[in-house]
């Protein structure tokens, strides 16, 4: 049994660095070779953990590979458009100019009811408010509206405004975050000032977030924690 | 970038580890068949202590080798080899000529070994 739980401990090591090895991107939307791979090593995985006979190198080996191949193949997709057509196909359009295109439907295996379910995944109930519908390599299916069924935006109502970025944490549970105020362009000085005014040291701050005009909001810790 | 880097690396180093390990398994058991053929030709000839000495040395050089064996391997075929050469051992201590049926079976077992781990086409197929 300890050997079946040093092999666990190990493979869940193993599987968590491979799969940070592929990226973000893989635990988000899976392309298609992507999917394979994600079940490929939960399957490969199994063998050494229950089979104890199985010598655990034979897990190890499958997995990396498996993991290697497939960032090698992402780092060539990325160079070649032919290449990442050839492994994740192409977007296709399936609604054009509120037109729906029953062939490349049909070509895609894509029934009605898909159409219909997706659409209603995004709030869309009635098919001729949409202007175009396009699905995804990755199987999902992004829909923009007609105009007169797009919710209106600031320009719309003539209200403007800018694109400010969001705040950022820049101390949490007492340790300041300098990288993010580097990314902010504000420095330890403007810190210090900002903790000053709010009679509060960098330890006694449970969260601070600031933005780019220096907007600030401070979180002290209560007492005792 | 970096993740590419370890990726070639990584599958290089298996790449590398895995043929070694080939190389390794392949030089190994033919010296182990070599020394099972040795054992048989004393008995053959009626040495038994050079049969004895013989099998001695195939018990320890399977020793020696079974630690990276059961790595690249699966452990039932080492345990097969492992009663395998412990009979020879105690037959040529014996003088049995059930020396002989043992060590044929030795002889095949452990090409059946070295087997596993050549990549020929049908194996992959």
């Amino acid at each position: 049994m300890a050997v079946v739980l040093i092999r666990a401990c190990i493979l869940y090591i193993i599987i968590t660095f491979s799969l940070r090895l592929m990226g973000k991107r893989q635990l988000g939307e899976l392309q298609p070779s992507e999917l394979v791979v994600t079940i490929l090593i939960s399957n490969i995985a199994a063998i050494p953990v229950e089979d104890s006979s199985v010598p655990m190198i034979m897990g190890i080996v499958p997995i990396l590979t498996l993991v290697c191949l497939d960032v090698i193949v992402s780092q060539i997709m990325l160079k070649s458009t032919k290449f990442r057509k050839l492994m994740i196909g192409s977007p296709r359009v399936i609604i054009s100019e509120g037109n729906i295109i029953q062939k490349e439907m049909r070509r895609l295996r894509y029934t009605i009811d898909d159409l219909t379910e997706a659409m209603r995944e995004q709030q869309i109930f009635d098919i001729t408010q949409v202007h175009y519908a396009i699905v995804e390599t990755n199987g999902k299916v992004h829909f923009l509206l007609k105009k007169d069924f797009q919710p209106a935006g600031k320009q719309d109502v003539g209200a403007g405004g800018t694109t400010d970025d969001p705040p950022a944490v820049v101390i949490r549970d007492g340790i300041e975050d300098r990288e993010q105020l580097k990314n902010l362009g504000l420095g330890h000085g403007w810190l210090t000032q900002q903790l000053r005014e709010h009679d509060a040291a960098v330890g006694d701050v449970f969260l601070m977030t600031a933005d780019k005009n220096g907007c600030t909001t401070i979180i002290k810790r209560q007492e005792g924690m | 970038m970096s993740r590419l880097i370890v990726s070639i690396s990584l599958l290089t180093v298996m790449a590398a580890g895995c043929f070694w390990s080939v190389f390794v398994v392949n030089k190994r058991t033919d010296e182990l068949s070599e020394m099972v053929s040795k054992t048989e030709k004393a008995y053959m000839s009626g040495d038994k202590e050079g049969c004895v000495a013989a099998a001695a040395e195939l018990q320890k050089m399977w020793d020696d080798f079974v630690k990276l064996g059961i790595l690249v391997n699966d452990l039932g075929h080492a345990v097969e080899i492992t009663s395998s050469i412990a009979e020879i051992g105690s037959f040529a201590q014996e003088q049995d000529d059930e020396l002989y049926a043992a060590c044929d079976r030795a002889q095949a077992q452990i090409q059946l070994f070295k087997d596993m781990q050549t990549p020929t086409l049908w194996k992959i197929l």
